[in-house]
């Protein structure tokens, strides 16, 4: 017959008593250490809902309401689920082998989710996105850009230049039809690739470089980043690390959430870092294939590094893609193949805004 | 032996909490995986059980506090402040299509002052769901008192702290807390405050003034580096305007040697707002710990006296470590910073005296039926 020590509490006083236990088939008694007693019949007891996982395992009873027996000693706690069959059903959780296998199993999961949700995901998930849905989300962001600045560059002349050169470094790029390439009357100097195979080039990187070989270069890397679908992947990392951050910190405070956000920032950018050199690479392989002088891409980089071009308030191009020496010496090329425009061409695409 | 006695009892004691790490990441990673396939549902009973986790691992005088609330009352609560929250709003689209934009205005201000009161009052009511669901040695806590009439003070204490340039609010904190702890109950134990705002307004108005230096000094710091930039930048606009006809060459563009004067004040802008803010944060944390401390002092209940040890050094290790490490872990460092809290909270509040709890009876405060749903929905918290 196992007998034990253990608090009991009247539910009537705040007061605590120390309690002599024997527990046998048919109930327990509890005997205070001011002399009172008690006997709990087996089909009276409870466990008290939810303490059977707190350290304290608290058993109540119909004969005493408001009372309970409090039992910390683990040995007591297994007579007591084992020997009466109305407290057997709370076995702790923390002495079941096969909770802490699930929670091994469950943490497990959870972490796997996360890695696969925002590493892996967004490169399986882009191929299956509709191309149209694509094509038309990004149309939509290229004329809502250009509608908020200075509209679309119109030289036809010059629109013409490009979609040549766009032809011929999307075939290069085997892409299965080219892509959209257009001009936007914003002094800004960079160039961007959207979801749906669009590039949009800002005015003020055409007035910046000096050759069309730089503008091939940076179209072959944008390029790229249509062939390696970032643009739809980048979109899709966002959502899955938007949507993650909201499960952890669901319920947690504003400023708690603004610095999850800046840390998904962080992350953001280390994979728009891999994205960025991935797109070089392709670049210069695109424009080799093309037989194009590949030496562009760098130079123009290379120029605008030297003279400075940061503006404060709106992303230029060294912002986005910023040229690390890492980058510079990657895309470092002898000059070799043939111009990319031929001088009216080039021409043209200089005058596309007037 | 008696004498030995005495002096133990004349030494404070402290609530002792011994959770431990592993096992909060235990229901860490379990609320995740609920909270996944539930779409976020969960989250009520996930806090349930934190709750239960950390109110069970705190004791005092040898015995553990207990949590009965469940998250079933947190999700009820929740769904009817929505459902609430949802008419009311509803309203103002509702008697602009059915009505006009004029009944819509007319009703859109009545709605925020009530979704204002609300939000105050949350306050209140959640403090009374927690103390009601909170238990020791069998006998629960209570709150008397209005949650209206808390938020009528809250909002006109905050009026009030706004027409006088903010030096009414060691006031109003200390007379929110005496409202508070007055009627705060353990069992038939009424608690109660002692304190007035005027302990506190020295350090305040220190607080502020040093706050306000820092500001100053600051602002001087960052004029002084970049004085030149400025009036370079506002010279050659002023030049651009002036020629602004014969200017169409470069495209109305800035000049380089403009734009990088401009980057620079922007950038000494970025740094002095930051080091601003970590001034005036570490001014503010010394009046902080002070009102943690003076708070806990003045406070009693049947024959119990509290007190606190916290510092402004310990306070603001507290924010700024747990704030860093939600940012480096994502959010994954949630259970080392309920651990860091629960921890400094034990290990800097005392208890002075002995409980006599024979005089102590159950508290016989009716419990409300559901939790938290107004500040679920108003202003989550940490737990």
């Amino acid at each position: 017959m196992p007998e034990f020590q253990a608090r009991y509490f009247d539910g009537l006083r705040a007061v605590a008593h120390d309690a002599h236990v024997s527990l046998d088939a048919l109930g327990l008694t509890i005997t205070r250490a001011e002399g009172q007693v008690d006997r709990w019949g087996r089909d009276e007891v409870a466990a008290k809902p939810g303490s059977e996982n707190e350290p304290a395992f608290r058993v109540i009873s119909s004969r005493a309401p408001g009372a309970q027996l409090v039992v910390e000693d683990a040995a007591a706690i297994r007579a007591l689920t084992s020997t009466l069959a109305s407290l057997q059903r709370a076995v702790p959780r923390r002495q079941r082998a096969r909770y802490w296998v699930g929670l091994s199993a469950a943490a497990l999961a959870v972490v796997a989710a996360i890695v696969v949700a925002v590493d892996r995901l967004p490169e399986w998930a882009a191929p299956l996105v509709p191309t149209e849905w694509e094509a038309w989300f990004g149309g939509q962001v290229i004329a809502g850009l250009a509608r908020q600045e200075g509209g679309f560059c119109q030289g036809a002349a010059g629109q013409a230049a490009l979609d040549d050169l766009a032809r011929r470094l999307s075939a290069a790029a085997d892409l299965g039809q080219p892509v959209t390439v257009r001009v936007i009357n914003w002094k800004v100097v960079n160039a961007f690739a959207v979801p749906g195979a669009h590039v949009g080039i800002l005015r003020g990187l055409i007035e910046r470089a000096q050759s069309g070989d730089e503008v091939a270069g940076v179209l072959a890397h944008e390029i790229g980043h249509v062939a390696h679908r970032h643009p739809t992947v980048g979109l899709l990392r966002q959502m899955s690390l938007a949507a993650t951050v909201q499960l952890l910190l669901g319920g947690s405070g504003m400023g708690v959430q603004d610095a999850a956000g800046f840390g998904q920032t962080l992350l953001t950018l280390s994979y728009s870092r891999e994205a960025e050199a991935e797109a070089d690479a392709t670049a210069l392989t695109i424009l080799g294939k093309a037989g194009l002088d590949a030496h562009g891409l760098n130079r123009f980089f290379a120029r605008l590094q030297k003279e400075g071009d940061i503006e404060a308030s709106t992303p230029s191009l060294l912002l986005t893609h910023p040229p690390t020496a890492e980058r510079l010496a990657a895309t470092a090329q002898a000059p070799n193949g043939a111009p990319a425009l031929t001088s009216e061409q080039w021409q043209a695409l200089r005058s596309i805004c007037q | 032996m008696s004498l030995q006695t005495d002096a133990t009892e004349a030494a404070p004691q402290r609530l002792i909490y011994d959770g431990r790490l592993g096992e909060l990441y235990g229901i860490f990673f379990v609320n995740l995986l609920l909270g996944i396939i539930t779409l976020g549902i969960y989250r009520f009973w996930g806090r349930a059980r934190y709750r239960r986790y950390l109110w069970s691992h705190t004791s005092y005088d040898g015995d553990r506090f207990e949590y009965t609330g469940t998250g079933g009352e947190l999700f009820r609560g929740f769904v009817i402040a929505m459902g609430i929250l949802i008419a009311l709003i509803g309203s103002i689209f509702g008697a602009a299509l059915l009505i006009g934009p004029n009944a819509a205005l007319a009703i859109f201000f009545p709605v925020y002052l009530i979704l204002f009161v609300l939000f105050f009052a949350s306050h209140y009511t959640a403090l009374r769901y927690r103390l009601t669901r909170t238990q020791w040695r069998g006998i629960r806590g209570g709150l008397s008192g209005s949650a209206f009439n808390f938020a009528w003070r809250s909002i006109g204490y905050g009026i009030l702290a706004g027409l006088t340039l903010y030096q009414f609010v060691p006031f109003a904190t200390v007379r929110l807390w005496r409202y508070r702890l007055r009627n705060a109950c353990f069992g038939t134990a009424q608690a109660n405050f002692e304190g007035h705002g005027r302990h506190l307004y020295p350090r305040y108005l220190g607080s502020f003034f040093l706050s306000v230096a820092a500001a100053a000094l600051i602002g001087g710091i960052f004029y002084t580096i970049v004085r030149d930039d400025i009036i370079y930048v506002a010279a050659s606009h002023q030049l651009a305007q002036q020629s602004e006809a014969g200017a169409t060459e470069n495209g109305g563009q800035d000049s380089p040697e403009v734009r990088a004067a401009q980057e620079r004040i922007s950038r000494a802008g970025v740094v002095a707002y930051l080091a601003g803010g970590l001034l005036v944060f570490f001014a503010f944390a010394l009046y902080r710990a002070l009102v943690v401390r003076y708070i806990a002092g003045g406070t009693s209940l049947a024959g119990l006296r509290f007190g606190s040890t916290v510092t402004a050094g310990g306070l603001v290790g507290l924010m700024i470590g747990n704030l860093l490490l939600m940012v480096v872990t994502l959010g994954f460092g949630y259970p080392i910073v309920l651990q860091r809290i629960w921890r400094f909270g034990a290990a800097n509040f005392l208890v002075h005296g002995r409980l006599d709890g024979t005089v102590i009876e159950q508290s016989r405060l009716l419990a409300p039926r559901l939790g938290e749903g107004w500040l679920e929905v108003l202003d989550p918290g940490i737990i």
